[in-house]
């Protein structure tokens, strides 16, 4: 079992529904338990809303590289964007005890993503982030 | 992502079931709104038909924590399969909401 999977997509949001789709299509048949799955699924998401939301300092179109290969023993996730520099682990964790009212909202997709997945590279190649993660099957 | 809605003795329970992921929290944000705005104060939210949940997904339900804390009304949430599970418990947002294995349960609290 081995296969991969490769696309560019465009900087907005609503990309996501459609590469899903497509993602699964191309991971179905390959009988995944579950739970790497949806690590693959909210790694890709985060990251990617990630990217979008804060990776670009124009209003111009740009593409992000999505790339998986599916081998024996693991899932690898490759995310390729020209935004500006930016290494998601050396985000700080949220901090997840606070109370409702003093909880901010948001900033917590990097700590699910890096709690959720085996193993996360980050390098800079020339004008590119390229973000390597990796979940054991 | 499908809400569905049933009233029953004061309580609304909504049901979520598919994905709620960072482009279909948007549409779930509206609906929580409309449904807070029209003054719902004891809100159950089963999640037993809920296949994902992201960080975008998470946002929306503390949104509707917070509106339910400020106006005292009661909200919890139940019935939450394996992974979705999880990702409560590494968020951290399994301590913000009571959450309850059994809707029964979580009806009695809200009540």
């Amino acid at each position: 079992m081995s296969g991969a999977f490769s696309k560019n997509i465009k900087n907005e949001l609503s990309e996501l529904t459609e590469l899903v789709v497509e993602i699964h299509s191309f991971l179905d048949p390959m009988n995944l338990p579950a739970k790497p799955l949806y690590a693959l699924d909210l790694a890709l998401e985060e990251m990617l809303t990630n990217i979008v939301k804060y990776g670009y300092d124009d209003k111009k179109p740009h593409l992000i590289g999505v790339d998986i290969h599916a081998g024996k023993d693991s899932l690898v996730l490759t995310l390729t964007d020209d935004g500006h520099e930016f290494n998601p682990l050396s985000a700080v964790a949220p901090d997840t005890g606070t109370s409702v009212p003093e909880r901010p909202v948001g900033g917590v997709g990097i700590h699910l993503t890096r709690s959720m997945v085996d193993d996360m590279k980050y390098r800079r190649e020339g004008d590119k982030n390229v973000l390597e993660i990796k979940i054991r099957l | 992502m499908v809400i569905k809605q049933e009233e029953k003795n004061g309580i609304l329970t909504l049901s979520i079931a598919g994905r709620l992921d960072a482009v279909s929290s948007v549409e779930a944000d509206k609906e929580f709104n409309r449904i807070l705005d029209a003054g719902k104060d004891k809100l159950l939210i089963n999640l037993k038909e809920l296949e994902y949940i992201s960080s975008a997904g998470l946002r929306v339900l503390l949104v509707v924590a917070k509106r339910m804390q400020q106006k005292g009304g009661k909200v919890c949430l139940c019935t939450l399969a394996e992974n979705v599970k999880e990702v409560f418990e590494i968020s951290g947002f399994s301590s913000i909401f009571k959450i309850f294995d059994k809707e029964e349960d979580g009806a009695l609290f809200v009540k």
